[in-house]
């Protein structure tokens, strides 16, 4: 039985990942990688805060500051480009450290659409569900159409996760979806990223599966989408 | 319809969209003097960007497409030196040469863009949405612009530098003059409503910076 956790605890723990964040933020702009790399291993790993609050709370947020530093213009794209390698550097070391659910067997792909290039979200996305257990394919930003249907029909998986950044990238989203119901009938598809939440209508209107973009609702909303599929 | 509206715009987009900016540019040299061929290389990728969400919004017959680009755009360019009205006039330029082409459902495409031009208002009933409103010719409807954007963002940085920008580039203390009092006429219009004295307040510090310079 797990020891109950007190209000008190959780409010400290939440400090702790947002004095982690931002000083993980100050890494990122200050070009520092291994700085960036200690503090979320040394400080983060290392000081029993879990991989998951560290994804979350220190890389996505810090990455979410880094676009609106960018938006105010208080830093350049070259920074803003900088700060994401970092952020990439790390998910990879945290995935190394994530304690791996038990493998399900369940299969996902998970892609960015054609032409959509920001791939950090589908990469936290693929994190998440690989260390929750799924069997994860990922392949990264701007997948033509072509060779994502070849990989699916390759895989055969339970699941495909598209991700769409720029709302003007939502024909590609549109073409992409057509195709895979048109190739594997049946394949629930999982919608995610910036312009889906700008146009979440147009998601709803494909079938489209979507949720809140953190790792609960991530794994959840997967497992019980292929169960309902396989029954 | 959206099919061949959709072609129209693929094939003469791109081309209509940088006519515009070159209009914009070649009428008025404020764009070159504050922005140079960096902001020029900038603009050009935006116009692009502008057609992609506008085929975008005609795809998914939705204008709130465009609106929350321009919206959003509004915040970024915003920080970067320019005013609500700019991207405004832009659109609004856009529209009509949209328009001027007279294609069979060209009109869709126009009302988006208008929309979106129109969406740049701030919300009725707002300090900023009241600035905005203000009626001023030329220059000082600009300088209105940029305080309602100073206003709405709580940023008094945003007006007063591009005030001083201008003094800056303004030939002599007869320029600097003239922009002292078109900011007097602007501060004085405020004065009259209570409930724009932050507005007013911004106008002032924006007066004292230039009589530092002049003196």
């Amino acid at each position: 039985m797990r020891p109950p956790v007190s209000a008190a605890s959780v409010a400290a723990d939440a400090s702790r990942i947002a004095q982690l964040r931002d000083r993980y933020l100050a890494a990122q702009l200050a070009g520092d990688r291994k700085e960036a790399l200690r503090l979320v291993v040394e400080e983060g790993v290392g000081a029993g805060i879990p991989v998951a609050a560290l994804q979350a709370g220190v890389v996505q947020e810090a990455q979410l500051a880094i676009g609106q530093l960018w938006q105010d213009n208080r830093i350049s794209v070259a920074d803003e480009h900088m700060a994401t390698a970092i952020s990439h550097v790390v998910l990879s070391r945290l995935f190394e450290h994530a304690p791996l659910g038990k493998r399900s067997g369940e299969r996902v792909v998970v892609a960015c659409v054609q032409g959509e290039m920001h791939d950090f979200p589908a990469r936290l996305v693929a994190d998440y569900l690989d260390i929750a257990g799924f069997h994860v394919r990922y392949l990264g930003a701007n997948v033509p159409l072509d060779d994502l249907a070849l990989m699916l029909w390759d895989v055969k998986p339970d699941l495909v996760a598209l991700s769409v950044t720029m709302t003007f990238n939502m024909g590609s989203f549109a073409n992409t979806v057509r195709r895979v119901r048109a190739e594997l009938p049946g394949l629930p598809i999982m919608a995610g990223g910036n312009a889906i939440h700008w146009e979440p209508e147009i998601a709803k209107a494909f079938g489209t599966i979507t949720c809140s973009p953190d790792a609960a609702c991530l794994v959840e909303t997967a497992r019980r989408v292929i169960r309902e599929t396989r029954r | 319809m959206n099919d061949d509206l959709l072609r129209l715009l693929e094939t003469h987009g791109h081309a209509i969209s940088q006519r515009v900016l070159d209009d914009m540019y070649r009428e008025d040299p404020f764009w070159t003097r504050r922005f140079g061929d960096r902001g020029r290389r900038h603009a050009d990728e935006d116009s692009d960007f502008h057609m992609q969400y506008l085929r975008r919004a005609v795809d998914a017959n939705d204008p709130d497409v465009m609106v929350r680009y321009a919206t959003w755009l509004r915040d970024v360019l915003v920080s970067r030196g320019m005013c609500s009205r700019h991207l405004a006039e832009n659109f609004e330029r856009l529209a009509r040469a949209i328009g001027a082409h007279a294609w069979d459902g060209g009109g869709k495409a126009v009302a988006i863009v208008d929309g979106a031009a129109g969406a740049l208002e701030y919300r009725a009933g707002t300090a900023a949405r009241a600035v905005q409103d203000l009626r001023f010719a030329d220059d000082g409807r600009h300088l209105a612009s940029y305080l309602a954007d100073a206003v709405a963002r709580g940023n008094s940085t945003l007006f007063v530098d591009h005030v001083l920008w201008l003094a800056r580039e303004l030939p002599g203390d007869g320029g600097i003059a003239g922009l002292d009092r078109a900011l007097a006429a602007l501060g004085e219009t405020l004065g009259r409503d209570a409930a724009l004295e932050d507005a007013a307040s911004l106008v002032r510090c924006a007066r004292d910076e230039i009589a530092a310079i002049r003196a």
